[in-house]
């Protein structure tokens, strides 16, 4: 493994789109910049690289002599940040096959852009093999040129199932059908927000809509998928159920479809990875998605000093917004790191360039997530024993037992009574579940206690042991 | 009479310690509201291993209590049945050396007097209890009396019974804002920031926050909040089969000491994860994490048991035990303030403690003699009376 800095100026974490802008910028000064990301290659989610693929470099960071001095090391995980002073501490760990190499960076500035990961909803027989979310097929797709399956049928809400159905069918898979349970009349009530920033994707679009018609694919519009089976109890997808559903997402009786496939996607849009946003205690609020959101300024400064954020962690907007965010928060590293004698204000037509764009993105993200919402109140009325934490195996019975008969009024208190949440996955796939089910709407206190995990992947006591020795 | 709801009596704290108190209270025959700012054991309650301890206890009041409670806990079972996940596992007292071994030898021949069973074990007979441990270790005392629950499930389903049966009522996420006074300063309710529930008696069962509702009250009850750690790991067979601890803890336990002490304990729980413990520090309620702490946990917990190396962490959660300058608990009426009463300041023993303290309060807002004198837990032990 390569030796890693221990300092630097800049620590970008995530090498996605915001994370290497960020990068870009802030290494415009000379400034030390080091990005750290979990994946084999640079890109991140959207920009995915398989092995054979050109190396991905964000529009516009033609200069590659800034990209020389950049350290970008992959195939480290970010597990933990805390403040020491006036720095930083970053503590990593190496990917799966190295999960005893731990290691600690202390940064001036840091940038975190650690990106979104698919919202899961919990329906009956939802943790069959062959189920999976649809950015976890987007990347098995894209990373290793893997189809999820011989016959797929995309479920879940947004426009990202129609990026996941493309995906499939470019890479040679079937898809039955794309099955999205939002009503599209829902996007005429947000039409004048959507149409500026729309217009621009609408080459995208049509892209879509291209390879629903050539391929014959159905897309269900206000259609959900309600049960998931297979030969047995734990057997692989062999068909999944759709219903038509009501506007709270509710199944209406009598619509039931059934698909023969082996595989199914859900996506019900994203939840930020907050991890170490939430460690550094950043303030956070609840963005149009019903997700938690880190609060930025407008240099994209988190309410604690020194720690920016950019992409997702700020609201999921996709990867234009990622990009923009990302550049203004390099731009500021750059500005906070320069001494007082040497302070300059940044370009202002170059700012206000960059601010108007991002403030057109960040309207058509609020816009998209209105016209896309994700109810939960359905999700108590499936069969008991559907499991809402699948790591703990938690069924749905025990949840409501909790809240109803145990008096657990928020998720913590679930999570405590339950252990939902507390598996290996440490409540990634069922928190968003979880909340759903608390009574009343959701606090963003509560919230951030389900996004506070204080380390961020597994790792071996006995690595731990000897950091403390170094 | 005044609107809000009448009840014989009110409980403030939903945690563990709250729990017993209702509930003992509710077999009394009296009707009880149990009031939390949150929700079920969501403060020390939820925050802790669910250790029913009498090993690390010196011989005296808080060891006669730890007695009574352990007894009083394997009754409970019966009542709330195997929900809460209780496991009369026993514990281990491990000295690394032949010296810390010779104390702890010397500390439990006094604990036999006062009634706990402390069998010295080492060598075979010490890995036949427990087959991980490190064989280096000079020797151990076994405490069979030793006990854990998973006191979130406790308190809750102890709650939830009441509930069933008509006897308590629950007002989680409801904070308590003032104590109600009549004549001569009596309790006669207490204020939420949405009604009055009116009550002759008012248990303070708020752990961490009693001395803030004493002070509604107006006295004095000198509860400060000590931080504490804990690591998970993953999952695992069961590995450690007792609750194993260094001799260090029992020192730590006691001590003045403000600044991080650690000692190793180590303890399997039902769901198969580990969990690594003990640090304590008075930091005041500052959650900020100190990676140190964590490196030095997982060190000496190594070293109680090598095996665990490859084992990885999952998670870490903290929380702060209350606890009183002379970490004894505050249980009883407060003389100062008629039908008021503590449950509070159990510092890291609230879910073995909660039993008989919840037993003793019922006894005395009853009338009746309490199995344990509470004159040592008395409020006014520390002196000022009026704040």
């Amino acid at each position: 493994m390569t030796e890693l800095a221990a300092e630097c100026d800049v620590l970008v974490i995530g090498a996605g789109a915001a994370g290497l802008s960020a990068a870009y910028e802030a290494a415009a000064d000379g400034n030390r910049v080091v990005v750290i990301d979990a994946n084999a290659r640079p890109g991140g989610q959207y920009h995915r690289r398989g092995v054979k693929d050109p190396p991905y470099f964000p529009a516009g960071t033609t200069d590659a002599q800034r990209w020389a001095n950049i350290a970008t090391y992959m195939g480290w995980q970010a597990y933990a940040a805390d403040l020491d002073g006036d720095l930083v501490v970053v503590r990593l760990r190496g990917d799966e096959r190295h999960r005893n190499d731990l290691h600690a960076v202390s940064t001036r500035v840091l940038v975190v852009a650690t990106g979104a990961v698919d919202r899961q909803l919990a329906i009956p027989g939802w943790q069959r093999p062959g189920v999976m979310a649809g950015g976890g097929a987007q990347s098995l797709i894209k990373g290793s040129g893997v189809l999820p399956g011989r016959r797929t049928l995309v479920t879940g809400t947004g426009p990202f199932l129609l990026a996941v159905t493309a995906a499939i069918v470019q890479a040679g898979g079937e898809v039955a059908a794309v099955i999205e349970a939002n009503q599209p009349r829902r996007l005429i009530r947000h039409a004048a927000q959507l149409m500026p920033t729309g217009l621009m994707k609408s080459g995208e679009a049509l892209k879509f809509a291209a390879i629903l018609a050539r391929h014959r694919i159905p897309y269900l519009t206000g259609h959900r998928v309600t049960e998931i089976h297979g030969a047995e109890d734990d057997a692989a997808v062999a068909s999944a159920v759709v219903h038509r559903v009501d506007e709270q997402w509710r199944p209406i009786e009598g619509s039931a479809r059934t698909f023969e496939v082996d595989c199914v996607t859900l996506g019900f849009g994203f939840t930020a990875q907050l991890d170490l946003l939430m460690q550094l205690d950043c303030e956070a609020v609840q963005s149009a998605d019903g997700g938690l959101a880190v609060c930025v300024d407008d240099n994209q400064m988190t309410s604690v000093p020194r720690v920016l954020a950019a992409g997702e962690t700020t609201g999921v907007g996709g990867v234009d917004l990622a990009a923009v965010e990302g550049r203004i928060a390099g731009i500021q590293a750059c500005h906070l790191l320069r001494t007082d004698g040497q302070r300059t204000q940044p370009d202002s037509k170059v700012m206000t360039g960059l601010y108007r764009r991002r403030g057109h993105l960040r309207r058509f993200a609020k816009a998209l997530a209105l016209s896309f919402p994700t109810p939960t109140a359905w999700v108590a009325e499936q069969t008991g024993d559907t499991m809402v934490c699948r790591c703990e195996e938690v069924s749905l019975t025990t949840v409501l037992e909790a809240r109803d008969d145990l008096g657990a009024t928020d998720a913590r208190a679930i999570k405590l009574l339950t252990r939902a949440g507390m598996g290996w996955c440490q409540g990634r796939m069922c928190s968003y579940t979880v909340e759903g089910l608390c009574p009343g709407p959701t606090s963003v206190a509560s919230q951030k206690a389900a996004a506070n995990r204080p380390i961020g992947v597994p790792i071996p006591l006995g690595a731990v042991a000897k950091q403390g020795r170094a | 009479m005044p609107s809000g709801q009448n009840y014989d009596a009110i409980v403030i704290g939903a945690g563990v310690v709250g729990a017993c108190c209702a509930h003992y209270l509710a077999e009394a025959g009296l009707c009880v509201g149990v009031v939390d700012r949150g929700s079920v054991a969501a403060g020390t309650t939820g925050a802790g291993e669910g250790n029913i301890l009498v090993s690390d206890k010196e011989p005296g009041a808080e060891l006669d209590l730890a007695l009574l409670s352990q007894r009083l806990w394997t009754e409970l079972i019966d009542v709330i049945g195997s929900a809460c996940e209780l496991e009369a596992k026993g514990g281990i007292a491990v000295g690394y050396d032949p010296s810390t071994f010779e104390h702890l030898q010397q500390f439990a021949a006094k604990q036999r007097d006062s009634g706990v069973i402390a069998t010295e074990v080492t060598g075979g007979d010490l890995l036949a209890l427990e087959p991980h441990l490190n064989p280096e270790v000079a020797g151990a005392i076994y405490y069979p009396q030793d006990m854990q629950t998973q006191p979130m499930l406790a308190a809750a389903h102890l709650i939830a019974r009441g509930v069933r049966v008509g006897r308590i009522t629950l007002h989680t996420n409801t904070d308590v804002v003032g104590i109600r006074q009549g004549d001569g300063g009596a309790v006669t309710g207490v204020e939420t920031a949405r009604e009055t529930l009116w009550a002759p008696i008012v248990v303070n069962a708020a752990g961490t926050w009693g001395g803030q509702i004493a002070a509604m009250a107006g006295v004095e009850v000198p509860i400060l909040p000590r931080r504490g750690f804990i690591l998970v790991t993953e999952p695992l067979p069961t590995t450690v089969h007792r609750k194993v601890y260094s001799a260090q803890y029992v020192a730590n336990v006691a001590s003045d000491e403000a600044s991080l002490q650690t000692a190793a304990v180590v303890e399997g729980t039902e769901s198969g994860t580990i969990l690594i413990g003990a640090s304590r520090e008075r930091v005041g309620f500052d959650r900020t994490r100190d990676w140190s702490i964590v490196s030095t946990l997982a060190a000496q917990a190594l070293q109680l048991f090598p095996v665990l190396e490859k084992v990885a962490l999952m998670r870490t959660y903290g929380g702060f035990r209350p606890y009183c300058p002379d970490h004894m608990p505050v249980i009883g009426p407060d003389a100062r303030v008629p039908g008021l009463l503590h449950a509070c300041g159990h510092e890291g023993a609230g879910v073995g403690l909660a039993a008989a303290t919840g037993h003793v309060i019922a006894q005395s807002v009853m009338g009746q003699t309490t199995s344990i004198d509470l004159q040592p837990f008395a409020a006014e032990r520390f002196g000022a009376l009026h704040v």
